[in-house]
Order: structure tokens, then sequence, then C-alpha cells
């Protein structure tokens, strides 16, 4: 028998992709976090840096991929083959920030339209005050629930466009929309646990900030206290920059790793990657 | 590399048997889920609670006695029906359930006994007992992400570890047309349907089962390619009709093997 572990993976629910991100991560950390760090200082460089830092970016996910299927790519293979499209990267992710935005914006303006008369519900009474206070909270829910739904659509974009490369660039934001059809709640809920396991790091780049609270006190009546006001608020700013840069370097692997193990996933439950008969020899003593 | 950590638990009978840890996903998706029902729980019976201590307390004045030592009474009442939901739902349903609780059903995981029985009582107690010493600075969570057997801190104690439980992705029974009931009889006849492996006839209801999420076209490409696979596998020189969709003869091959040999067929 051939051991479960020379197959591919079979369809993996939520807490799986989750788990498989993270040994990913734990396994080639100091690979992932040596390319995220590459990434993030591109950043700083305007336009050009933005495509390369989005390109190594999306090289961790393929390299993840291809850790996932056990064919592993060395790091030069995987930037070679990521390079040519290296602006498609920055070109169809500002197209699909701008798709987002655009249907976002759609999303508000009807709810917007819709939250009238339920706030006009509350001027009849107590009562009705309650009730429409419940619905305007329900309803805010629900907005929330579908931008939520739609970044989940268009999450894997970035996956397809590393490893898809072949084909052309725009065809990854409808792809990714193929990829994730019936899938949406999965993507969601994984999207939600990770920024939940990730939260503490961001929450952490805001900390500077608690510390200039002090010299708020005697502003307005003196000029030092204004100016010393001044001074802490940009060194807030600062140490907020320096933590937040930390706070991306750190959790891009992970992030990255949970999405080449969502791209597998959900490649393996569209085109059953894993549904394959074993490769055997036929054996001739067979009755 | 291995994405999930398995362990292999030998029985007194001497027979291996190969279980895939749960996860640390799976196990704090559970856990949310639970503490959210522990939560939602807790908070309907301290509404009723509240109702009815109200009425008590007044009763209790009109009678005449203090109400300071009644306050402290129900104060004292309320921790400890807390504590009993809190620690009576973990027990309660590990117990009945077999190790599961809603959360580890949803996310398809059970405790198990390190010996790969069923976990009883007092292993349940135990792991809720020392659930919340488990959750102080998530001590439990680095214990699981950690530990090669990925065990928290009741988990070493009461002796039992979490693993997954199989379940299928797809259709529960695989739907089988009529035209391929009546394929399966001729090719019973015309090919040898026993050179297929039982492997193979679990990756064939695999895809049978699986068929309705796949894209058209990926359905279409892994039907064929199958198909063909299959035909050589069972050794057919020519198919018994001209144009035979490619599905319903995979549909005629399983249910073939499956009127000869049932589900499931040892390996030699």
């Amino acid at each position: 028998m051939a051991s479960p572990s020379s197959r591919q993976l079979r369809p993996l629910n939520v807490g799986d992709v989750v788990s498989a991100g993270i040994s990913l991560v734990r396994a080639h950390f100091k690979t992932y976090l040596g390319l995220s760090l590459k990434a993030a200082l591109w950043y700083l460089v305007p336009v050009y840096g933005w495509a390369k830092g989005l390109m190594i970016f999306a090289q961790i996910g393929r390299l993840g991929f291809h850790e996932v299927i056990r064919q592993p790519e060395t790091v030069a293979l995987s930037l070679r083959n990521v390079r040519p499209r290296m602006w498609s990267f920055l070109g169809v992710a500002m197209l699909v920030s701008l798709i987002q935005l655009a249907l976002n914006y759609a999303i508000s303006l009807v709810a917007g339209i819709l939250l009238v008369p339920l706030a006009a519900i509350g001027a009849a009474g107590a009562a009705a005050a309650i009730l429409s206070g419940v619905l305007i909270v329900a309803m805010q829910l629900i907005i929330f629930a579908a931008q939520t739904w739609i970044q989940a659509r268009f999450w894997m974009y970035d996956m397809v466009l590393a490893m898809e490369t072949e084909s052309e660039p725009t065809a990854a934001i409808s792809r990714s929309w193929e990829l994730t059809k019936g899938s949406a709640t999965r993507v969601l809920l994984v999207l939600l646990v990770s920024y939940l396991v990730m939260a503490p790091l961001y929450l952490l780049s805001f900390v500077p900030f608690l510390f200039t609270i002090p010299f708020f006190a005697g502003v307005s009546t003196d000029a030092t206290a204004n100016e010393a006001l001044g001074i802490a608020l940009v060194l807030a700013t600062l140490a907020f920059f320096f933590l937040f840069f930390f706070a991306v370097v750190l959790s891009a692997p992970f992030f990255q790793s949970l999405k080449a193990v969502l791209y597998y996933d959900l490649r393996n439950r569209r085109e059953g990657l894993d549904l394959q008969f074993r490769d055997r020899p036929r054996d001739q003593d067979r009755p | 590399m291995n994405l999930f950590k398995t362990i292999t638990i030998r029985t007194p009978e001497s027979v291996e048997l190969e279980f895939t840890l749960a996860g640390i996903g799976n196990r704090a998706l559970a856990l949310l889920i639970d503490y959210l029902l522990v939560a939602l729980l807790i908070s309907l019976v301290s509404i009723i609670a509240s109702f009815l201590s109200e009425q008590l307390v007044s009763l209790w004045a009109q009678i005449g006695g203090g109400t300071d030592a009644l306050d402290l009474w129900l104060v004292a009442i309320a921790f400890l029906v807390t504590m009993a939901i809190y620690w009576g739902y973990f027990v309660g349903f590990e117990t009945l359930w077999q190790g599961q609780t809603p959360g580890k059903r949803l996310t398809k995981i059970r405790v198990i006994n390190d010996n790969g029985k069923p976990a009883g009582v007092f292993q349940a107690t135990l792991r809720s007992l020392l659930r919340p010493v488990d959750d102080i600075l998530f001590i439990g969570f680095f214990c699981i992400l950690f530990g090669q057997q990925e065990k928290r801190i009741g988990d070493w104690l009461a002796g039992t570890l979490v693993v997954q439980s199989e379940t299928g992705v797809g259709e529960a029974t695989v739907r089988i047309s009529n035209s391929s009931q009546t394929l399966a009889t001729e090719l019973m006849a015309q090919a040898n349907v026993g050179n297929l492996l039982p492997d193979d006839f679990a990756m064939l209801r695999q895809y049978l089962q699986r068929r309705q999420i796949l894209t058209k076209a990926a359905r279409q490409n892994l039907s064929v390619q199958m198909a063909q696979q299959l035909k050589d596998i069972v050794e057919l020189d020519q198919l018994p009709e001209e144009e035979l969709p490619a599905e319903q003869f995979l549909e005629a091959i399983y249910v073939a093997y499956q009127q000869k040999f049932g589900d499931r067929r040892r390996a030699y």
C-alpha cells in the first residue's frame, strides 16, 4: 500500500487551512521572512517598488503552493517564473481595488437608502426606537458581510497571477471569482480567523499614541506645551510606522502561506487535483 | 514536508491505527464556537435567574427577613450555576457525544484516549477542569502549536489526544443513472473488474461524490481521463456502446465493482 503521505491532500476544512498555513510558515520561516522583509523595504520606493514588493509577496505564495503539492521550487526558480509579470501584479492590484471600491460604494449607497426609513421608524415611540436601533445594527452587519464577501471572492487574484503565468493577467480577476464560487463562506472564515490571530500584532503598533495622551493636558494654554505635544506626536507617528512595518513583515508570510494552501484547496475542490488513480506496475500474478 | 501531524497508536491486539491530529486551526475554531455557545447559554440562564431572584428578594422582604444575607447567597448560587454550565457543557458533550462538543462536531474533530479508545467521563472532567489554566496567557495555544502530539496541559494530565474524524466532501451517496445499472451487468461479464484495487475504487467513489462541485471543464477532462485509465485497468478491448459518455462508464464500473465485492475489499 502506498503511504497516504505520497498522495495529494484531500479537500480541507477551514481549520485545516489555518493549521497547514501555520506549519508552512514554521517550516520555512527564515526564507519567507527574508522575502517578506525585502518586499516591505521595496514598498518604500514609489511605483517601481510597489510592483516589486507585490511580486515578492506573491512569490512567497507560489513557493508555498509548490510545497503543498510536494514539488518544491527554489527561491531563484520561482523568482524567474514571476518576474516577467512584475508590472501585472501592480496593475491588477489597482484594478481589483477599483472594482472593490466601486462595489463597496454601490453597497453603501443602496444600504444608505434603505437605512432612511429604518431610522424614521424610531421616531414613533420608545419601543419603535429600540426596534429601529436593532434593525439599523442588523443592516450594518449585512453591509459588513457583503463587503467582506466581495473581498473573499477577489482574494485569490495574486495567487492566480503567480501560478498561472501562461494566461492573461486580467483573467486572474475572473479566475479568482470562479475558484471561490461556492466557497466564499469558507474563504471568509479563513480570513476572519487569520485576522483574529494577527490582530494583536497590528494593535501593538498603535501603542505609541497612548504615550501622547498626557501631553494633551496643557494644550492651548501655553506655547511650550503645544510644542511638546507636537514633538510627542511626531515621535509617536515615527514609532507607529516602525512597528507597523514590523507587523507587516511578520504577518505577510503567514497570510501568503494561508493563501497558498487556500488556493490549492479551492483548485482541488473545483478541479479535483487529488483525483488521480495511483500509478502502479501491473502485477503479473493477479488471477 | 507534512502539513498535518499524524500519530500511530498500537492497540493491545497489535493493530496499528493511524490518526491525523486535529491541528491548531480546527481546535481554535472549535473553541471559539463552543465559547460562543456557552456564553449564550450563561446569558440566557442569567436573564431568567435575575427575574426569579428579584421576585424572591421582594418576597423575602415581605416576610420580614434581611436582604443582605440573601443577596450574598444568590451571588454564590449564580457563581456555582455559571461554573456548572461552563464545566457541564464540555464534560457532558464530550462524554455523551464520544469526545465531541458542538464546536468539535462542526470542525470534525474528536477527543480520544491515548490508547485509541473513546474518552470517558474521567478524561472529559480532567480536560475541562484544566481548560481555564490552559486559557491563561494562551498557554494551551502554545502547547498545541509547538508540541509534537499537540497536547495542551489538560490533554497531558487526562492522557487524551484530539484527532480528526474522517469525513468526506460532496454527496454522501453516489447517484447512479438507470442506464449505468444495466451497463454494469454487461461490464461484469466482459471486463476484469477484479483488477481494480480497493484504492482505485475509493478514488472512483471520490470522483462520483465530488463531481457536482467541479467546474464544467475539469469534470469533462477528469471523467474522460479516468475512463481511459479504467478501460486499461479492467482490460476492456472495446466499449460496449459507441459514443458512451465517460461518466456513464465510470458509474457502471462503480456499480459492477460494488456488486462483485461490496463496498470494501481487503488489499492482497
